[in-house]
C-alpha cells in the first residue's frame, strides 16, 4: 500500500509541474496574495468560505507564488486524507476494505487532479472525511465519543465549501431517522450542530450583506442525465477525452452489475451503517442534481467530497467476493483506473487541462509594447496575467477592474466598439484571447471579423482561442 | 446457514412505499411518448418490464408486514392426534433412508406410525429389495408398489387408502426430521380449520457443493421471506416434504393431485380453495440434501417449472373459486416466476439485435433511460437484501438468471402438454461433465462477441455499441457461476 501511495504522489508531482496554471487556481493565488482583511473580503463575493484562500496566504508567505509550491498545500490535504479515509473504512469494515479504500483513493485520477490543483476541493474531502469518522462515532455511541471532533471538522466543512452543509443536512436526516425514537440524542445531536453553525454565522452575515456572490456565480448549464453519470465516470477514471468518457459513460449496465455484487454478498464481510455511506454518497448527488433544475450548480468538483465512501461502497462491495473473484474485479478496477491516470496526466485532450500556460508564452513572444492584448470572458485574465512575462498590456472585453467592488460590466456592442476605437489610437494589433464563453464571444468574434483584418488565429488546449487582429494601417503588417 | 429457523427481517412499510414511488417514475419513462424504435422490439422489452414490475409488486405484497397470524397456544399443548408419518422412497440410498426412517421413529410425540413407501420395485430402482428388509429390521412397515400410477402423488394416495391416522407427515427420503418435529407442528391442529402446516427445507450439504450451496440459497430466501409473506395471507403451500397435513382435507380434494408433477402445488391451491387453512413455520425442523450436481438441479427445476406453468396453464389460480383475492395473488406470483426464461430470453436478444443489424426498440438517450432505471433497480436489490437478512447471494441470481433454458423448455412442455416423468433429484453427486446444459449460454457468448465485432465494425467504438456490449457482458456475467457449476461435474467443494 506505502508502494502505490508513493506512486500516486509521484503522479501527483507530475501534475504539479507539468500542468498549467488554470483560470480558478490563478484567481486563488491572486487572492491568497492579500490581506487577510482583503481576503475576506474577496471572498465574500465569491462562490467559496474563506478558509481556504487564508491558509493558502500564510502558505504562499512561506513558500512564494510559483504555482508548483502554491500547489503542494493541496497535496499535503489529500496526503493527510489518506489515513482519515483508512479509518473511517477501518471502523465500518475492517482492515481489508479499508486498505482497498485507501488505495482506490491514492489513486484515483479524480482525486489526483485536485490534489495538485491550488484550490479547496481537498481540504474539503479531508473536512468532510474527518466528519465522517466522528459523526459516525458519535451516531454508534449516541453521544459517547467523538463530539469534539465532530464539532471541529463541522467547522472546518463550513468555512471551507458551501457544500458541506449537504453533508450537515444529509447527517441530521440520517439521525431523524434512525433514532427516531430516541429524542434525547437527537436533542444532543443538535445541541452539537448548533457551536459550529454559532462560528459559522458571522461569516453568513457578512457573506449575506455582500449579496450572496451573485456577481461571481459561474454561468453554469442545466445539468443533463449524462451528466450525472458522467459524475461517476469524473470520480472513477478522471477527466477524459469526450470519446473515452462517452464510451465510459455508456458502460453503465456495468453499474447495475455492481449492484448485483453488492447486495447480493451472502452476507459476507459485514459492514458496519453501511446505510450511512450509501446516504451520505448519493444522497448529495441526487440533491445537487435536483436543485439544479431550480438553479444550476451542478459540478463534479464540488460533489468531490463524496469520494471517500464512494470507494468505501467499491471497497466494501468488492470484498465480499471470493478470492480469486475479488482479486480480479479489484485489479482489474486499478488497472484501468492507472491507465487512464497516464493518459489523464500526458494527453494533451485532457478537457479540464487549460493550456493558459502556452498562451502566455506565446503571447510573451509574438506581443510587444505597442500592441495590446484583450481577454474574454473578463474573469480569465488572472490565469494568463499570472503566466504572461511579455510587456504589452493587457485588457478584458468588456472592460473590467477588478478593484472596484461589484459585477463584471455586462456586454454592449456599444461598449466594444468604444474600447476598440480607444485601442486603434495607440496600438497597432490586437491579441484576443476567448475562453469561457459568458454568451457573448460571438457577438466579438463576430465584429471584429467583418471590422478589422484577422493576421492569425491559433487554438489551445482546451477550448482557449488566440485571435490577432490589425487595428492600425499606418504601419506594416508584421504576420 | 440457519440452525433453527430461517433468517428473516421485516421490510418497513415505508422502504416499499418508496419502491412503489421510484418504480411509478420509472414507468412514466416507459409511458412517456416518442421512443418507440423498432415496435416488435419495443413491445418484447415493454412487455418484459411490465413482467418485471409485476412480480416487484407480487414481491412488495408478498413482504408487506401483516398482522401476527399464528395462534399463541402453539408452543404448549396436550393436544395429540394420530400422525402417519410417510417417507416416499424410490431408490435412495440405503443408508440416507435409514437414516430418515431412524429420525422418524424417534420423534417425540406419543401417538405416530412411521410409514415407507417403496416405489423402488416400480422405478426399477435395484435396491427396493433391501429397502424392503431395512424397513423390517427397523420394525417400520413398508409398503412397495407393484403397480405404478401417478409417481409420489400416487405413492402417497395408495399409501392413504392403507393408513388412517388423523394427520399424515411426509420426508422425503433424505429429509431427517428433528425430534421436535411433531410437536411443532400439530398444535395447529387443534383448530380443526388447518389443512397443513409446511416447514423449511433445508439442506445440510449447502457447504459442500457448489450447486447444493446455490440451490440452497435460492431455497433460503423462498423460505424466508416469500413463504413467510405467503403466510400472512394463509397462502403458503406445500412443498413436497416436512409438512404435517391433515387426512380429511387432503381427502377431501381427492389426495395428492397425480395429474401435475408438481402435485404439492397443485394440492395446495385445492385445499386452500375448499375453505382450509395453513401455517408455515421458518424452524428448520428438518434437514436433507440438495442437488450436488447440475444434472440433478436441472432436472429438480424443470419439474418445478413444468408443474407451476401447468398450474398457470391448466388450473389458473385467478380464475380459481374459492380463494380468496390475496391467496390468487399468491398462487399466480408463483406460477408467474417461471416465465421469467422467456423474460431472460427478450433481454439477451435486444443488444445482439442492435449489434448485428443497428436496430433499437427505444429511441432515447441511454443515460436518461440509466436515470430512471438505476434508481429502481437500486431500491429493488436493496429490498430484497433487506429481506433475506442479506443472506441472497450472487449465485442464487445466476441460478434464477441461467434457468432460462429449462424454463423456456417448461413452459414449451406444459403447453403442449408433453409428459415429463417424474423425477427423484438424486441425493449423491451424479458423476461426469454437465456442460452441456451450459451449451445455451456458452453459445449466447459466442454470439455476444461476434455480435460485438459487427457493432464495433459498422459503428466504431461509440456510446450505443458500448451500452450494448455492456448489456451483452451484463448477461454472461450472471452466466459465470451456472457454467462454472456446469464445468465442474459434481462440483465438491
Amino acid at each position: 500500500m506505502v508502494l502505490l501511495i508513493m506512486a500516486s504522489v509521484l503522479f501527483s508531482a507530475f501534475s504539479l509541474y507539468t500542468q498549467s496554471v488554470r483560470l480558478d487556481e490563478s484567481q486563488s493565488i491572486w487572492v491568497a496574495t492579500k490581506s487577510a482583511g482583503d481576503i475576506f473580503y474577496l471572498m465574500s463575493q465569491d462562490v467559496h468560505p474563506p478558509l481556504y484562500n487564508l491558509l493558502l496566504h500564510f502558505w504562499v508567505q512561506v513558500f512564494g507564488t510559483d504555482i508548483v509550491f502554491a500547489r503542494t498545500l493541496s497535496l499535503a490535504f489529500f496526503l493527510l486524507t489518506l489515513p482519515f479515509i483508512f479509518v473511517l473504512a477501518k471502523e465500518a469494515a475492517g482492515y481489508s476494505v479499508a486498505y482497498l479504500t485507501t488505495v482506490l483513493f491514492a489513486l484515483s485520477p479524480f482525486a489526483l487532479w485536485y490534489s495538485s490543483e491550488t484550490r479547496m476541493y481537498m481540504l474539503f474531502t479531508l473536512a468532510t472525511t474527518w466528519s465522517n469518522i466522528y459523526f459516525l462515532r458519535v451516531f454508534r455511541s449516541r453521544g459517547g465519543q467523538g463530539k469534539v471532533g465532530y464539532l471541529l471538522a463541522t467547522t472546518l466543512g463550513l468555512y471551507t465549501h458551501y457544500f458541506f452543509l449537504l453533508v450537515v443536512f444529509v447527517q441530521t436526516v440520517y439521525i431523524f431517522f434512525k433514532c427516531l425514537a430516541q429524542k434525547r440524542f437527537i436533542l444532543l445531536f443538535l445541541a452539537l450542530l448548533t457551536p459550529p453553525f454559532l462560528i459559522f454565522l458571522p461569516w453568513a452575515i457578512y457573506f449575506l450583506s455582500h449579496g450572496l456572490a451573485a456577481s461571481s456565480q459561474p454561468v453554469l448549464a442545466r445539468p443533463s442525465a449524462y451528466n450525472l453519470f458522467q459524475t461517476f465516470s469524473d470520480f472513477l477514471f478522471g477527466f477524459q477525452n469526450r470519446t473515452i468518457e462517452g464510451v465510459l459513460v455508456s458502460l453503465w449496465p456495468l453499474l447495475v452489475i455492481f449492484l448485483f455484487f453488492t447486495f447480493t454478498r451472502g452476507g459476507k464481510i459485514a459492514g458496519r451503517d453501511i446505510d450511512y455511506f450509501f446516504l451520505i454518497t448519493f444522497a448529495p448527488i441526487i440533491l445537487v442534481f435536483m436543485a439544479s433544475f431550480i438553479r444550476p450548480v451542478y459540478l463534479s468538483r464540488y460533489l468531490i467530497f463524496v469520494l471517500p465512501t464512494l470507494f468505501f461502497l467499491i471497497a466494501w462491495s468488492l470484498s465480499g467476493f471470493s478470492g480469486r473473484m475479488a482479486r480480479f474485479l479489484i485489479v482489474g478496477l486499478l488497472v484501468i483506473m492507472v491507465g487512464l491516470l497516464l493518459y489523464q496526466d500526458f494527453t494533451s485532450s485532457t478537457p479540464a487541462e487549460e493550456n493558459y500556460r502556452g498562451v502566455a508564452n506565446y503571447l510573451s513572444q509574438n506581443a510587444t509594447p505597442g500592441d495590446i492584448i484583450a481577454v474574454s470572458a473578463p474573469f480569465t485574465v488572472y490565469p494568463l496575467e499570472y503566466a504572461y512575462t511579455g510587456h504589452a498590456r493587457i485588457d478584458t472585453i468588456p472592460n473590467w477592474d477588478r478593484y472596484v467592488q461589484g459585477p463584471i460590466p455586462p456586454f454592449t456592442l456599444a461598449g466594444l466598439t468604444d474600447q476598440l476605437n480607444s485601442y486603434k489610437t495607440e496600438y497597432a494589433r490586437l491579441f484576443l484571447v476567448l475562453s469561457y464563453d459568458q454568451g457573448y464571444e460571438s457577438r466579438i468574434r463576430n465584429y471584429l471579423d467583418t471590422h478589422y483584418q484577422m493576421l492569425k488565429e491559433k487554438k489551445f488546449a482546451n477550448g482557449i482561442d488566440l485571435r490577432v487582429y490589425r487595428l492600425r494601417y499606418d504601419i506594416p503588417e508584421s504576420f | 446457514m440457519p440452525e433453527e429457523a430461517i433468517n428473516l427481517q421485516q421490510v418497513s412499510r415505508s422502504l416499499l412505499l418508496v419502491n412503489i414511488l421510484v418504480a411509478a417514475v420509472y414507468f412514466s419513462w416507459w409511458l412517456a411518448p416518442g421512443k418507440i424504435g423498432n415496435p416488435y422490439l419495443f413491445g418484447l422489452l415493454f412487455a418484459g418490464e411490465v413482467y418485471h414490475l409485476l412480480m416487484a409488486l407480487s414481491f412488495w405484497y408478498t413482504v408487506w408486514p401483516q398482522k401476527k397470524r399464528h395462534p399463541d397456544f402453539v408452543t404448549a399443548s396436550s393436544f395429540y392426534p394420530t400422525v402417519d408419518v410417510f417417507i416416499p422412497v424410490a431408490g435412495e440410498p440405503l443408508e440416507i433412508v435409514a437414516q430418515t426412517a431412524l429420525a422418524a421413529k424417534n420423534l417425540d410425540y406419543p401417538h405416530h406410525q412411521v410409514f415407507i413407501l417403496n416405489d423402488g420395485y416400480v422405478a426399477k430402482k435395484e435396491n427396493w429389495q433391501e429397502i424392503e428388509t431395512m424397513a423390517q429390521e427397523m420394525h417400520i412397515r413398508c409398503f412397495t408398489r407393484k403397480i405404478a400410477h401417478g409417481a409420489k402423488a400416487g405413492n402417497i394416495n395408495d399409501a392413504l387408502q392403507q393408513t388412517d391416522g388423523e394427520l399424515v407427515a411426509i420426508f422425503d427420503a433424505d429429509m431427517a426430521p428433528k425430534k421436535s418435529f411433531l410437536k411443532r407442528t400439530v398444535p395447529y391442529f387443534k383448530n380443526p380449520q388447518v389443512g397443513f402446516v409446511q416447514t423449511p427445507q433445508f439442506y445440510r450439504n449447502a457447504a459442500d457443493s457448489n450447486v447444493a450451496g446455490g440451490a440452497w440459497e435460492q431455497q433460503e430466501f423462498f423460505f424466508g421471506p416469500v413463504m413467510e409473506g405467503k403466510d400472512s395471507v394463509n397462502a403458503a403451500f406445500i412443498c413436497g416434504t416436512n409438512v404435517t397435513i391433515r387426512r380429511k382435507a387432503l381427502l377431501e380434494v381427492g389426495g395428492m393431485q397425480e395429474e401435475n408433477i408438481a402435485e404439492d402445488f397443485l394440492t395446495s391451491l385445492l385445499i386452500h380453495a375448499k375453505g382450509w387453512q395453513s401455517y408455515y413455520l421458518t424452524d428448520v425442523l428438518s434437514a436433507g440434501l440438495g442437488p450436488e450436481d447440475l444434472l440433478s438441479y436441472y432436472k429438480q427445476q424443470i419439474r418445478w417449472a413444468h408443474g407451476n406453468l401447468g398450474v398457470l396453464i391448466y388450473n389458473n389460480p385467478l380464475f380459481k373459486k374459492g380463494l380468496l383475492l390475496p391467496q390468487k395473488i399468491q398462487y399466480l406470483a408463483s406460477s408467474l416466476f417461471y416465465l421469467n426464461g422467456l423474460i431472460v430470453l427478450a433481454d439477451m436478444i435486444m443488444p445482439l439485435a442492435f449489434l448485428f443489424t443497428g436496430i433499437q426498440p427505444v429511441v432515447s438517450s441511454t443515460t436518461n433511460f440509466a436515470v430512471f432505471f438505476v434508481p429502481f433497480m437500486f431500491l429493488n436489490l436493496y429490498t430484497l437484501s433487506v429481506a433475506s437478512r442479506g443472506s441472497l447471494t450472487f449465485r442464487a441470481i445466476s441460478f434464477t438468471h441461467s434457468s432460462w433454458f429449462l424454463q423456456l423448455s417448461a413452459l414449451k412442455s406444459a403447453l403442449f402438454r408433453e409428459a415429463k416423468a417424474f423425477t427423484v433429484t438424486p441425493k449423491t453427486a451424479q458423476r461426469g461433465n454437465f456442460l452441456f446444459l451450459a451449451y445455451p449460454h456458452l453459445f449466447y457468448i459466442f454470439l455476444s462477441a461476434a455480435a460485438a465485432a459487427v457493432g464495433i465494425m459498422r459503428e466504431g467504438i461509440d456510446p450505443s455499441v458500448a451500452t450494448n456490449v455492456a448489456w451483452e457482458i451484463f448477461n454472461i456475467i450472471t452466466f459465470v457461476p451456472f457454467i462454472n457449476a456446469a464445468m465442474k461435474g459434481e462440483n465438491r467443494v
